[in-house]
């Protein structure tokens, strides 16, 4: 193409829009309410897609897992002895002086009756709980370890060469601490486990005393004192541990389910398989017919854009028809046709995009804005947020209206250019 | 410059448009065709034209072979003739400068040159008051100056005119032929296609008479025979 002529093809192209104004209003008219039910469809079946997959995510289960020391089929976990003297300490429960003197793995030292505490050594023959030496009451408290007794404010000292990290507090022969952090390591390790179940998308761990609080808040006030503080923090909290779980695939929420139990420390599972199989039936229906209506209504599109483009050309073919005698080539026959194509195309693509947008983002603000149920909002508030479907939209049909425009008026010109 | 060596044109078995024809026309000659319709004049054309081809036979118009001519370039063979139709056949869409301009467009011609050329033509026929107007505004004989001048623009060695006084009223077929005469006293050769009898009477010169696709006549006639007015 050469320059003289492209210039004036160029121009010859937009000026005949104009000077066929009607058949291209008619083109573009078409074209844009083409594409804007094609676009609108798209987005129709996109979005119910993904508020089905929102209603999908809602869908949790609830893993109960035993405590460490219950797992059956593993070994018990060992109790670390430590090779430093360790005693019991009596909490503020009223135990009697003799009760604590006799659990496992106390120390007592040489003679009977001497007992070595954090807080000191005291002698008690007599088991009256308090020192025989002294008459001290040795059933001291201090927790910020100053050495004074919390609640007479007494001293109590320390024996010489007597190092208060050398002593710990222990139940069952572990320490508070370590009880701790076993259970975290505990939580943590089955944690993974489940995690390398795969198809896990979620999970929140939810402790016994989580557990008793949110059962405590769903029975009501009137039951609430069935589980007060005592309960929930001391030893007859037998409610489990757990884990809040909710898979990616829920196809496979079944195979899932499965695999966990396979898992030693699950003791149970609790999860709605039936919501969940009828969501996926329900996903895979809007898919198929969702995107069935969308390819037939690209096909009578098609249909509909060509017959208009071929009407159009009819109403040129003298012009055509003429140009050929005069002696020009099928080239600059067809350039300006071409630019009116990739015009059409544009404009089309610019009015459709302007038009699905404005609408698109009024509903998207009309969903948060509506006074409508809490749960339709939401619903709303799960459509596709505007930035993910701009460039797609845009570009989608920018392309298709631009082929659309040029390819249709190549192929309705080629029968009028065979002179 | 035209050249038809037993030349054939069959549209089926049944239909003979043209039955071994041969004639030739050299560089500078006006030359009439007349016959009644259906006689063969607009399949000649046709031919011409390359808008068929010959069933049988040669035609070589400006030194191109019609029958070998590979179709891309029968657009650039186009271009060595000025063609008027009896129906003018001008683009609707465009004005009458545009239109004249259109022929030095396909040739790929600089717009300076176009800027001068077209107005020498439209002057040529006397339409340079008109050369904003569009071919609905203006009468037929204007029409078919435009188209004559559209011809013209390219200076081709040949110009062919099927029935172009056709459409248009006696006193203007007249001052059309006179026109071509003028032109092919230029250098241009001329072929006129017409069933205007009266006007190859009053002009005289080469005429070939076609009848039932065979030419049955191919001589020189003596004008004159009325005296235009």
């Amino acid at each position: 193409m050469r320059a003289n002529s492209f210039r004036y093809l160029l121009k010859q192209g937009l000026y005949n829009l104009w000077a066929n104004r009607m058949m291209t209003l008619a083109s573009v008219g078409v074209l844009c309410a083409c594409l804007i039910i094609v676009g609108c469809a798209v987005l129709l079946t996109g979005n119910i897609n993904s508020m089905v997959g929102y209603v999908e995510d809602q869908n949790e289960m609830v893993v109960f897992i035993y405590d460490e020391d219950e797992v059956p089929a593993s070994d018990s976990t060992t109790s670390g002895s430590s090779s430093t003297a360790t005693i019991v300490i009596p909490g503020d429960t009223g135990e009697s002086a003799s009760a604590w003197g006799y659990v496992d793995g106390i120390n007592y030292g040489e003679e009977d009756d001497t007992f070595v505490s954090q807080y000191g050594v005291f002698t008690d023959a007599d088991h009256d709980g308090y020192d025989d030496n002294t008459d001290y009451y040795f059933n001291f408290v201090d927790e910020n370890q100053d050495g004074y007794d919390d609640n007479s404010g007494l001293y109590f000292g320390f024996p010489e060469g007597y190092d208060p990290s050398d002593y710990q507090v222990t139940t069952n022969g572990v320490t508070a601490e370590e009880a701790e952090a076993n259970r975290e390591n505990y939580v943590a390790q089955v944690q993974s486990e489940i995690q390398a179940v795969g198809n896990i998308a979620s999970i929140t761990y939810r402790s016994k005393e989580e557990g008793v609080l949110s059962l405590r808040d769903q029975v009501g006030e009137d039951y609430a004192s069935l589980f007060d503080d005592d309960y929930i923090y001391g030893e007859d909290n037998n409610l489990p541990d757990s884990f809040i779980v909710t898979v990616s695939d829920l196809s496979q929420l079944q195979q899932t389910i499965d695999q966990l139990y396979q898992l030693d420390e699950v003791y149970s599972i609790q999860a709605s398989t039936q919501v969940a199989s009828t969501m996926t039936t329900l996903r895979q229906v809007i898919n198929v017919v969702g995107w069935a209506i969308v390819a037939a209504l690209v096909v009578v599109s098609l249909v509909i854009i060509t017959n208009t483009i071929r009407a159009s050309i009819y109403s040129r073919r003298k012009e055509i028809n003429i140009m050929k005698y005069v002696g020009a080539t099928n080239a600059f026959i067809r350039f300006p046709f071409i630019v009116e194509g990739i015009c059409l195309g544009i404009l089309s693509a610019a009015i459709s995009f302007g038009l699905v947008s404005a609408g698109y983002c009024y509903l998207l603000s009309a969903g948060s804005n509506s006074i409508a149920d809490g749960w339709v909002q939401q619903l709303f508030g799960q459509m596709i947020p505007y930035e993910n479907i701009a460039w797609g939209l845009a570009l989608f049909f920018l392309a298709a209206s631009v082929l659309l425009g040029v390819v249709g008026s190549l192929i309705s010109i080629r029968k009028h250019i065979k002179v | 410059m035209i050249e038809l060596k037993d030349v054939s044109l069959k549209y089926d078995e049944d239909t003979v448009a043209l039955n071994h024809i041969s004639f030739t026309v050299k560089q500078g000659e006006f030359v009439f065709i007349v016959g009644a319709s259906g006689a063969g004049k607009s399949s000649i054309i046709k031919l011409l034209l390359r808008e068929k081809v010959a069933t049988k036979g040669t035609v070589l118009v400006n030194g191109y072979d019609l029958g070998k001519i590979k179709n891309s370039k029968i657009p650039e063979f186009r271009r060595t003739l000025g063609v008027v139709f009896q129906d003018f056949r001008l683009i609707p869409t465009l004005n009458v400068f545009d239109n004249v301009a259109f022929a030095l467009r396909v040739t790929n011609t600089s717009s300076r040159y176009i800027r001068t050329r077209v107005p020498y033509i439209l002057d040529l026929m006397e339409l340079s008051d008109k050369a904003k107007r569009y071919p609905h505004e203006i009468s037929g004989g204007e029409q078919q100056r435009v188209a004559l001048a559209r011809a013209l623009v390219n200076d081709p060695p040949l110009i062919i005119a099927d029935e172009p006084t056709g459409n248009v009223d006696p006193a203007l077929s007249y001052e059309i032929v006179q026109l071509l005469q003028e032109i092919n006293k230029c250098g241009t050769t001329i072929l006129m296609v017409t069933h205007q009898h009266e006007l190859v009477r009053q002009f005289g010169g080469r005429t070939l008479r076609v009848d039932h696709g065979q030419i049955v006549f191919d001589d020189f006639v003596l004008g004159g025979q009325h005296e235009g007015e």
